[in-house]
This record gives C-alpha cells, sequence and structure tokens, in this order.
C-alpha cells in the first residue's frame, strides 16, 4: 500500500520580490523626490527595512542614505505622532 | 573644481525680490572667489515636515554651485548670519554629475527663447505663480515634474 503523502512538507511558495530600483533602470533614487522615497518610510515615518521592501543591498543603502538626507531638509519627517 | 549643491530653506515670507537679490549676492559672492553657479531650482513655498526655528512653511532653492571648499565656506558664512535662512545644506557632487548638470543647462543658456522646464527657473523667470497653500498631496504633485 502507498503511504499517504500528508506529512510531506509542502513546499511554500512566496512571490519573490523585486528590487524597484533593479528592475527599472530609470527610476533613480534622489533625496529630494519625495514621491519615491515615501514608499520606503511608514506612516510614522520609519524606514522600511529590506526584507519587507524587498530591496536590493545595493539600492537599500542609497535609500536610507537619500531618507536621512530629506529628513534633514524638512522633505520627510523624523517622526509622525498621532494627532 | 568640485560641484556642490546647496538646499536652502528660506522664511516664506520672503518676498521675491529679495530671493532674487539674495541668488544674486550669491552668485557675486562665488564669482569672487572663483566659484559659479551653474544651476538654480526653485520650489517656492511648501510645507515643512516639521517645524524649523518656529515656522510650518518654507522657501525651497537649491543652487549648484562650482569651486573649492573655500567658495563654500564664503557662502557658508554668508547663511550662517542671514535671519531669513531656516536651513542651509550642502552636498559633495561627483564630478560626472557636474558635467551633467553643465550640459544639460548649455541649451538652455544659448536658446534664450527656448523655456525652461517648469522646476528649473532663472531668476529672470520667477513671475510664474507660487502655490501658498501647499497640501500634502499637491506637494508630492509639485516634486513629480
Amino acid at each position: 500500500m502507498k503511504r499517504p503523502t500528508r506529512n510531506k512538507r509542502r513546499p511554500v511558495y512566496q512571490k519573490q520580490k523585486m528590487c524597484r530600483f533593479c528592475s527599472d533602470s530609470n527610476l533613480q533614487i534622489e533625496y529630494k523626490d519625495y514621491s519615491t522615497l515615501r514608499h520606503f518610510v511608514t506612516d510614522r515615518g520609519k524606514i522600511i527595512p529590506r526584507r519587507i521592501s524587498g530591496s536590493c543591498a545595493k539600492h537599500q543603502r542609497e535609500i536610507t542614505r537619500a531618507i536621512k538626507r530629506a529628513r534633514s531638509i524638512a522633505i520627510i519627517p523624523f517622526t509622525v505622532t498621532s494627532a | 573644481m568640485r560641484g556642490y549643491e546647496l538646499c536652502l530653506i528660506l522664511q516664506h515670507e520672503t518676498s521675491e525680490e529679495n530671493i532674487d537679490q539674495k541668488i544674486n549676492n550669491l552668485k557675486e559672492k562665488a564669482a569672487s572667489i572663483g566659484g559659479e553657479i551653474i544651476k538654480i531650482e526653485k520650489w517656492g513655498k511648501r510645507s515643512l515636515k516639521y517645524a524649523i526655528k518656529k515656522q510650518q512653511k518654507g522657501y525651497y532653492c537649491f543652487v549648484t554651485v562650482t569651486g573649492d571648499n573655500s567658495t563654500l565656506h564664503e557662502i557658508e558664512r554668508m547663511f550662517k548670519y542671514d535671519e531669513s535662512v531656516l536651513r542651509y545644506s550642502y552636498l559633495r557632487l561627483t564630478e560626472a554629475e557636474v558635467t551633467a548638470i553643465i550640459k544639460s543647462q548649455e541649451p538652455a543658456k544659448t536658446a534664450d527663447a527656448e523655456p525652461l522646464t517648469k522646476i528649473e527657473k532663472t531668476p529672470a523667470e520667477t513671475d510664474e505663480p507660487v502655490a501658498e497653500e501647499a497640501s500634502d498631496n499637491s506637494e508630492t504633485a509639485d516634486i513629480e515634474i
């Protein structure tokens, strides 16, 4: 008799996250560009980690630098406190 | 010769003439020490994401300057003692970035009739109305140009 396959661990398929800047070479990381950077910041103003945003190490470094630069000139908030 | 990008946040009450005058001063100052202003980008009035010197709004202006560190020191001293400058920052550009900017500015300089893009205005062309009340949505639209 064939063994039931119930106990076999099913492979978990997860959609491969793509680095947005690797897949689209036209997109530039610029500290002045709020509309792009805002996707990498939470509502609270925190920088979204790589494991969630899916960006590659190189671009994450650039994003972080840009966000910090943008914070210093009040384009992006440091923190957002609930009103 | 190095290139620097200066970011200026001025008090939003500063009048256009005053801003133009400041930029002209900056130009003269830079020229006197061997620097040159190659690009001026005026964003106009925008709300700040946090208060700077108790101000919620500011006039954003980005200026690209070539020169060496003495040019930068002189410029920095100008801003330091200027009450209307809420914040300034500068960023050193790579040589490739500087040449790219110079190249992109060249056609605008030679052909006067050719209109510049909305975001890049020379001091003479400031008669465009500036949005006084910038909500969060219009802000993002501003930058997307």
